[in-house]
């Protein structure tokens, strides 16, 4: 199938972490106190007082006093709230006994809840019993109103994500931060960057893998990989899947995976080894075997990119380079991008059931894409950003077109 | 190093001399590659394939002559396995390598649909076999794969070693120099709840996994300084070097349903 005659339009997502994803699953039990407005921190002051040690940094992502009228509808209607019943009670108060009904309409109650601690580290009866004993309920004939309420355990990492959780579980803000991936303004700054000429890139690295498709080499993958540090913006290597390739060069029947070491991006990487060795006058051609690996070109596209002498000669590894990718690379050329050092990746569509990139699984999505649009259930491997566990980080984003278009390789393949 | 080892089958029935032999003779061929690269200033890693008792390919780390960092011992025996035959002979071809395959290596032996893979030592910086993600055994399109760690771990671990004293003492920054001695003692292994070790290095619990490597691990860390050199980026290990000895256990599953057990225990004394 032919790619687009030009360059795909869309926007550029950044990927999401495995430590995002997570994050936005784990919810907190707390308890939620009813009070007029007018003792809400009242109420607080006590509980910290009381219990300081319970009084953590924990909650700083959520409203701890947070108005009825705010809440999301499905916690509204499970508050019995009571305003006739505190109007009653604050209606016994001195400061409003002289007025009359109109005025008094204005100072109609306002309550405020608020979220003292989780429930797993008081007991109930201990809170009530705190409550009883200080305003505004001592001498009252009100109880103390706590509902358990479901709360995100961690901050959001994105505003869009703070406002859906402020629909779905209580009133929430988003501090311009992610403590669970790249730094939203770093990702911004690196999106604005690259997002002219991305389409362009992927458009490439499309077209490359139609061509040895078309030659019987291999799957319609390809990759480009561009030097985007500098302006203006360098092409380096580009490449396409040669795994249906033999070591004669010729075309081979297409069993099992192939030779999985001529993944489009191997290739690609290997090219760009090469062009190291020319620039610091060394021979490229050493390795006895390397055309095992098809790390040569085989197309008059990955001729001319391989045929520039771009490469800065004291370059090392694929440090500062960006790869754009046609499809989200498999598990092993996830790991080779992380092994070369590469800034930044780019896929153009991703691959469920093989890629290593992004970070979505079953379980992450089972309550709906938290992040809005569809962004399907993968593998979960999320290798782009795991730096606890491994050895390099870079920023990744797919593009988003609107529409699916078709793949047109079968979904079980490795990219 | 001649230590007591029992390789033990599913019934606890330790196998013989000549079985344990076999293993640990293709090991020592892999050994015989890591010192080659060795004194080539390559990160000493090396690896044979075999199958059928033979030896078709043999490889060691090129990561710094080929300046690719990804051309590791794993790939370069592969290019000469096919430069000879057809790609289905992996799928009945063992690995036999010094360090445990890193993730990339991992995911490319399972597209390869190799049979099993035998290794030295651990990899805690990106080992795709149970030290740091469980490539081997994750849900994928395709077949998992059995893996053996811990053979002649010991003398993997003193190679890896042996590298990073010679490449301090390349480095220009005379600092450098105090940290360079060798260090021969290899603490002993110890035993440690895998699923601790599996949370620790993962982060999560591991779901459908069809092929469970069961790993006794004690962690030790390498004190030899780091290496100054930026060559010391390429390399496929870091100065962590996890020790390990395994259980390796197939539970029956979806891919296999009847389930099989075979146990390898290593154990030093
Ligand atoms: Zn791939
Ligand atoms: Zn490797």
């Amino acid at each position: 199938m032919l790619p687009d005659s030009c360059p795909p339009k869309g926007r550029l997502l950044p990927l999401k972490t495995r430590d995002e994803l997570r994050a936005a699953l784990e919810t907190i039990d707390v308890y939620a106190v009813e009070v007029p407005a007018r003792f809400a921190d009242k109420v607080l002051n006590i509980f910290r007082t009381t219990y300081p040690d319970l009084f953590t940094n924990n909650f700083q992502h959520i409203r701890r006093v947070a108005k009825f009228s705010f809440l999301p509808p499905h916690i509204q209607s499970n508050f019995s709230s009571l305003p006739d019943l505190w109007e009653e009670v604050e209606g016994l108060s001195d400061e409003i006994v002289d007025e009359d009904a109109e005025q008094k309409e204005k100072k109609r109650v306002e309550l405020r809840y608020v979220i003292t601690t989780s429930t797993s580290s008081l007991p109930t009866r201990d809170l009530l019993q705190l409550l009883a004993t200080n305003p505004p309920f001592t001498g009252l004939r009100i109880q103390p109103q706590v509902f358990t309420v479901p709360i995100p355990a961690l901050a959001p990492t994105s505003a869009e994500q703070a406002e859906q959780w402020s629909r779905e579980y209580w009133p929430v803000s988003y501090r311009n931060t992610n403590p669970y991936g790249p730094h939203p303004a770093l990702v911004g700054r690196n999106t604005a960057e690259i997002e002219d000429a991305a389409p362009i890139w992927l458009h490439l690295a499309e077209e490359v893998g139609e061509q040895v498709r078309a030659a019987g080499y291999g799957e319609s993958v390809g990759c480009v990989i561009t030097d985007g540090s500098g302006k203006p913006e360098e092409l380096i290597a580009v490449a396409g899947d040669c795994r249906w390739r033999s070591p004669n060069g010729e075309p081979m029947p297409k069993e099992a995976s192939g030779n999985v070491m001529a993944h489009c991006v191997q290739r690609a990487i290997a090219m760009v080894a090469k062009k190291r060795l020319r620039a610091s006058g060394k021979d490229p051609e050493t390795e006895t075997l390397a055309h095992i690996y098809s790390d040569s070109p085989v197309t008059a596209m990955e001729e001319t990119a391989y045929s520039v002498d771009n490469t800065p000669p004291n370059g090392y590894l694929c440090v500062d380079l960006d790869i754009y990718v046609s499809h989200e690379p498999c598990i092993m050329c996830s790991m080779a991008i992380l092994h070369s050092r590469f800034r930044r990746c780019i896929i153009r569509r991703r691959m469920p059931l093989t890629g290593g990139l992004t970070a979505e699984t079953p379980e992450t999505q089972a309550k709906g894409d938290i992040y809005g649009g569809s962004r399907p259930a993968g593998l979960g491997c999320g290798m782009f950003w795991r730096p606890s566990e491994l050895n390099w980080k870079f920023l990744a984003w797919e593009l988003d077109t609107g529409v699916e278009k078709e793949v047109g390789i079968e979904d079980t393949l490795h990219a | 190093m001649a230590l007591p080892r029992h390789v033990v089958d599913p019934n606890g029935h330790v196998l013989n001399e000549e079985e344990r032999t076999y293993h640990e003779s293709f090991m020592r061929e892999a050994i015989g590659m890591a010192e080659l690269a060795l004194q080539t200033d390559e990160t000493p890693v090396g690896c044979v394939f075999v199958k059928d008792g033979e030896i078709i390919g043999r490889g060691m780390n090129a990561t710094n002559r080929t300046l690719n960092g990804t051309r590791h011992a794993e790939f370069i025996a592969l290019a000469e396995i096919l430069s000879k035959h057809p790609i289905s002979i992996l799928q009945e071809t063992d690995l036999y390598v010094t360090v445990e395959p890193c993730v990339m290596c991992a995911s490319a032996l399972r597209q390869y649909h190799i049979r099993a893979v035998y290794f030295g030592c651990w990899n805690d910086r990106f080992g795709g076999t149970g030290g740091v993600l469980t490539i081997h055994s994750d849900p994928s399109v395709d077949k998992p794969y059995p893996v053996y760690g811990g053979i002649f771990r010991e003398e993997a671990i003193l190679l890896l070693r042996k590298f990073y004293v010679q490449e301090n003492e390349k480095a220009p920054e005379p600092k450098q120099k105090k940290t360079r001695e060798l260090k021969t003692e290899i603490l002993p292994l110890e035993m440690v709840n895998p699923d601790q070790k599996a949370k620790k290095l993962k982060g999560a619990k591991k779901e459908n996994v069809p092929v469970t490597t069961t790993v006794f691990a004690a962690k030790e860390t390498v004190t030899v300084s780091t290496v100054t050199s930026t060559l010391k980026e390429i390399v496929a290990v870091d100065t962590t070097i996890s020790t390990a000895k395994i259980f390796q256990q197939e539970k029956p599953n979806d891919q296999n349903p009847g389930g099989s057990t075979v146990s390898v225990a290593l154990e030093s004394s």
